[in-house]
């Protein structure tokens, strides 16, 4: 890995971690249920390098902002990393879809896998399905700030040039 | 940026998909059986039963502390209903969730991992313990 490749993924791994940092301290109306202003860095990432770089910012800012924010090995970040997971595969895989879906559809569908990521831990935490009463307003909240995000990353990412100039830095 | 018309609209069928199931869990949840015995609320900390009261013996409205992990609820109980009145975590949804009286309602803690499910006692304890 070149030099710049490891600066580039650690400016969006802080950026992942303060953003990541800067939510855990908003109060939510549902548990787990929060804006993703996080998952706009990792599908910034995961469109410019890829999916190792993007899977190493998620993993970073898993870990970093739990241990920071003191849930570290708790039924929250439990949450958090399951969440995160099945957020970032279904992101991947629906941004491997390029001509088919825009990073709007990437970007709701990983805020829905989030939620429902960490529905199931809370059903192996808590022992009860009933924890799924919550799921139609907790998946659509998640829905809407997953729509939201994919809008900001398309204005980020319109017409390629954050693309082009990422490239350019990492192969300079 | 103007977005290709295909890639709308296969975003607006995948969103839509995801609206639709989301409604799945709780359908299937309320399709339980309630039955028309006892009302009784289930305590349980991290998926472990604690009390289990019945409700319509409550003559009287009273409160009592519920150790959950890494914090304490004070949860009250009436002949027709539970509450959660205090609660020591960070959002307080439990608490603002307010008196819950129809049996198959739930009110969780996920902070404190307490969880409180109202039940009539007619119904057989696999169908409960679901």
């Amino acid at each position: 890995m070149s030099v710049r490749k490891l600066v580039y993924i650690s400016i969006l791994s802080a950026l992942a971690i303060g953003l990541g940092l800067l939510e855990s301290w908003i109060p939510t109306v549902i548990p787990g249920v929060k804006l993703g202003l996080a998952n706009l860095v990792i599908l910034i990432a995961m469109m410019s390098i890829g999916f190792w770089g993007a899977f190493a910012i998620d993993m970073a800012k898993v870990l970093i902002v739990s241990l920071l924010s003191g849930t570290f090995g708790q039924m929250g970040f439990v949450m958090s990393l399951v969440g995160s997971l099945l957020s970032f595969f279904a992101m991947y895989l629906i941004t491997r879809f390029k001509n088919t879906f825009s990073p709007v559809g990437a970007s709701a569908a990983g805020g829905y896998l989030h939620i429902l990521g960490q529905m199931f831990v809370a059903v192996i935490y808590l022992g009860t399905w009933d924890i799924f009463y919550y799921f139609p307003i907790a998946s659509l909240l998640s829905l809407a700030s997953g729509i939201l995000m994919g809008i900001l990353a398309l204005l980020i990412l319109r017409n390629g040039y954050f693309q082009r100039n990422v490239q350019r830095y990492l192969s300079e | 940026m103007k977005l290709p018309k295909r890639k709308i609209i296969f975003d607006a069928v995948l969103i839509g998909g995801l609206v639709l199931t989301a409604a799945i869990p709780p359908l299937v949840l309320l399709t339980r059986k309630t039955g028309d015995g006892d009302l009784y609320a289930s305590i349980s900390v991290k998926g472990e039963e604690k009390e289990n009261i019945n409700l319509s013996k409550e003559n009287e409205e009273r409160y009592f502390i519920v150790e959950g992990i890494g914090g304490n609820l004070t949860v009250g109980v009436k002949k027709d209903g539970v509450c959660v009145k205090e609660s020591d975590c960070h959002n307080h949804i439990c608490v603002h969730q307010g008196w819950v009286s129809k049996a198959n309602r739930i009110i969780v803690c996920a902070p404190l991992e307490v969880t409180i499910r109202l039940y009539n006692q007619n119904i057989s304890d696999v169908e409960v313990g679901a």
